[in-house]
């Protein structure tokens, strides 16, 4: 379905997006998780054909995106970072002026408006204006409009950026549902773990331009399975805590935010104990212990020492 | 597509309240003022200055009429001294000569040509204005201004021609002749009487079929080509919200080709210029009396103007989107519009400051189409128009093919 074969893309001096690689079949949901910066939105509009590869291939159900651009421009639906809509027209005058950018006409026209209102639920409010919306609303609109022409692919540059908790699940089960009825092949693109858990079967994680793991779930947490995640919650900041433990054999790493500490440990090493002898000479309170298989986020932790949201 | 770019942008420019201010409401506003405040005051050369014809009569010469002041002068019983001493002043003084003056002055800057001929009779079809002086206008005048005698006003009379030219000469010229009295006596105070100012009753006939121009015809043509320019800045600015918001990328992962996005802006700019001006003209028409003569004329202009309006957002759309910001419009729309104006003359004539600039200012197309309209509704026939297509014509086909070139091909959206 979707090749992206060794692709660079190189802005000036800045190297973008370096030599990635991603693979995607029919049906598939698949993740695309970095923090800011780490070029997904670049490798997104290179297979959108928006801009043309430094280096690299790029086919999509069998065309090349350097010489059939038309076909995957057909093929693909792009739901932009961006809300990209006219602010003041309203939802309905918005997905007709793309429908007929897509060539849509008369009955078919209506009937996909129609129905892609009703998918994003905004069949009540379709006569707004557009900037009369709640970030929730647009971003729900952002999404119908790459829906009106039945793409094969949908590719979604963080969809879910800055919103409530009630569209945010909406949104998710929106692209499962057309991921189960239409076996829509998505590509989901988040810096919210909790998201590409739920949603995706397999995760590419990029950093700094590059594709740092890639694989199922299971796969990636595969890489931590000989650790365990314990994370503390302290009184105050916890301080140097990090570097105290770090000096154990047993703890691979530690991650401090705040009073939070998260410690990675070889599974079942005794760490508790000297979490808690660190507590009583630096005089800090512990308010909550857990202890947790590793997820997404621990991964990233694993790979590059930060967390993705840093 | 292209339509539906067009009924977008309709719908957009309905939905923003201060645009459609600054498009509709303002040139009204301001054709309002400028010429209520202006009405009746054109100044000389207001407008299609530079081949304006014109003609003095002036009835018997400068002599015979000092003859006559002096024997009315002796037949009142004065002395000889001040007989020869208010003779000297009167050459000095004698209104037709002094008309005659300025025009000649006028002349010189290359407003007008003027004629001096001494005989009524004289054929005046082939003048723009003519103005009669009559045998015994002098000493009329004469007896008026330096004796204070109560007479009945000299009649001056004027046939004139196109654009209100003719009055306003005449209006500039008296009024400076009954300032200059009046100065002359606050400088000299030990006169007692006040001097009379030179009433001249101004009889205006008409000239063939050629009409004057108002001042709410003037200020119609001049707000209408400027205002007509803010659609193109509006078409560019919102291009380039439309790239900021990636809409534009959206259009072309539809499969929408660039080049009908830069045709949407250009039909849009014509269409809603074309609009822009029926509102203008007719409001103008219905509330002031603006006629404009000629209607195709008039539409063949306004269709000129609203495709330099579409070629210019063109240019301003690929400009913004080349630059990746909106200065380039947003400079236009604040600085280059108003020189635009200024040099087209749609503030005032601008040959009166320089020649030179005037002439830069009819090569433009808003000057070019903003004579064209004054000379339709002054009732010139179509030949006037020429020189405002070919100005046009050149200045569409500059401006398309630099957004074609300027505006980026893929990279860098
Ligand atoms: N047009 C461009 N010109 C120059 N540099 C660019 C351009 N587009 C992106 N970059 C740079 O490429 C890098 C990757 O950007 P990109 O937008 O792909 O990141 P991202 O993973 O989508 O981040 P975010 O989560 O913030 O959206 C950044 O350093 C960015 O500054
Ligand atoms: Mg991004």
């Amino acid at each position: 379905m979707l090749e992206v074969m060794d692709v660079t893309k190189t802005f000036k001096e800045r190297t973008a997006v370096s030599r990635v690689n991603v693979f995607i079949e029919k049906g598939e949901i698949v993740g695309l998780l970095g923090p800011n910066g780490a070029g997904k939105s670049t490798t997104i509009s290179m297979i959108s054909s928006l801009v043309a590869p430094t280096e690299g291939e790029i086919y999509a159900g069998g065309y090349s995106v350097k010489k059939d651009r038309t076909h995957i421009r057909r093929m693909i639906g792009v739901v932009p970072q961006e809300i990209a809509l006219f602010q003041d027209l309203t939802a309905k005058e918005n997905l007709r002026f793309f429908g007929r950018a897509y060539k849509l006409k008369g009955k078919l026209l209506q009937e996909r408006v129609r129905y892609v209102l009703d998918i994003v639920g905004l069949t009540d409010r379709a006569g707004e204006l557009v900037k009369t919306y709640s970030g929730g609303m647009k971003r729900r609109l952002n999404i119908a409009v790459a829906l009106l022409h039945e793409p094969e692919l949908l590719i979604m540059d963080e969809p879910t950026v800055g919103i409530d908790p009630q569209s945010r699940s909406y949104i998710l089960e929106t692209v499962r549902e057309l991921n189960r009825t239409k076996n829509m092949t998505i590509i989901y693109t988040s810096h919210y773990m909790e998201e590409v858990e739920y949603l995706c079967d397999r995760v590419y994680i990029m950093d700094h331009g590059e594709i740092i793991a890639a694989g199922t779930k299971r796969e990636l947490k595969a890489m931590l399975m000989e650790e365990d995640s314990i994370v503390v919650t302290l009184s105050r900041s916890a301080g140097d805590i990090a570097e105290v433990l770090e000096k154990r054999e047993d703890i691979t790493r530690v991650y401090t935010s705040g009073n939070e500490a998260v410690i990675a440990a070889k599974k079942d090493a005794p760490v508790l104990e000297a979490v808690i002898q660190w507590t009583r000479d630096a005089g800090v309170d512990i308010q909550s212990v857990e202890v947790r298989s590793p997820s997404l986020e621990d991964v990233f932790l694993h790979l590059t020492g930060r967390t993705l949201r840093e | 597509m292209f339509w539906t770019m067009l009924a977008k942008e309709i719908k957009q420019l309905l939905r923003e309240r201060s645009e459609l201010l600054t498009l509709l409401l303002m040139p009204i506003i301001l054709i309002t003022i400028l010429g209520s405040a202006l009405q009746g005051m054109m100044s000389p050369g207001a407008a299609g200055a530079g081949n304006l014809e014109t003609a003095v009569v002036m009835e018997g010469t400068l002599d015979e009429s000092l003859l006559q002041l002096q024997e009315h002068l002796a037949s009142e019983g004065m002395p000889p001294e001040a007989q020869e001493a208010l003779l000297e002043e009167a050459e000095q003084v004698s209104v037709p000569e002094m008309f005659a003056e300025m025009l000649a002055s006028l002349e010189a800057e290359g407003v007008l040509s003027v004629e001096v001929l001494d005989e009524a009779g004289a054929s005046t079809e082939a003048y723009d204005g003519v103005w009669y002086f009559d045998e015994t206008y002098r000493e009329q005048t004469w007896r008026q201004m330096l004796l204070q005698e109560e007479l009945p006003d000299p009649v001056a009379v004027e046939a004139s021609g196109q654009f209100g030219i003719i009055e306003g000469i005449t209006d500039a010229f008296f009024n400076e002749l009954n300032w200059q009295k009046e100065a002359a006596y606050l400088a000299s105070l030990e006169e007692e009487a006040v001097p009379e100012p030179v009433q001249t009753e101004v009889e205006i006939q008409q000239l063939d079929n050629r009409s004057a121009i108002t001042s709410f015809d003037y200020y119609t043509a001049g707000m209408a080509v400027m205002f007509v320019l803010y659609t193109a800045t509006f078409l560019a600015s919102t291009a380039h919200t439309e790239r900021r918001s990636y809409v534009f990328h959206r259009l072309l992962t539809s499969n929408v080709p660039m080049w009908m996005y830069l045709a949407g802006k250009g039909g849009a700019g014509v269409l809603l210029a074309l609009v822009q001006l029926a509102v203008i003209f007719s409001f103008s028409s219905l509330v002031f009396g603006v006629s404009f003569q000629h209607a195709g004329l008039t539409a063949v202009i306004a269709a000129g103007l609203a495709l330099t309006v579409g070629s210019l957002a063109m240019l301003l759309t690929a400009v913004n989107y080349r630059l990746r910001n909106e200065q380039a419009s947003a400079l236009f729309a604040s600085a280059g519009i108003t020189m635009l104006a200024f040099l087209g003359g749609s503030f005032f004539n601008v040959s009166q400051l320089s020649e030179t600039v005037a002439a830069i200012g009819r090569l433009l197309p808003n000057g070019a189409a903003m004579q064209s309209l004054l000379a339709v509704m002054g009732g010139a026939g179509a030949g006037l128009i020429y020189p405002m297509l070919l100005s046009i014509s050149v200045f569409c086909l500059l401006c398309a093919g630099a957004a074609l070139l300027v505006f980026p091909r893929k990279e860098g959206l």
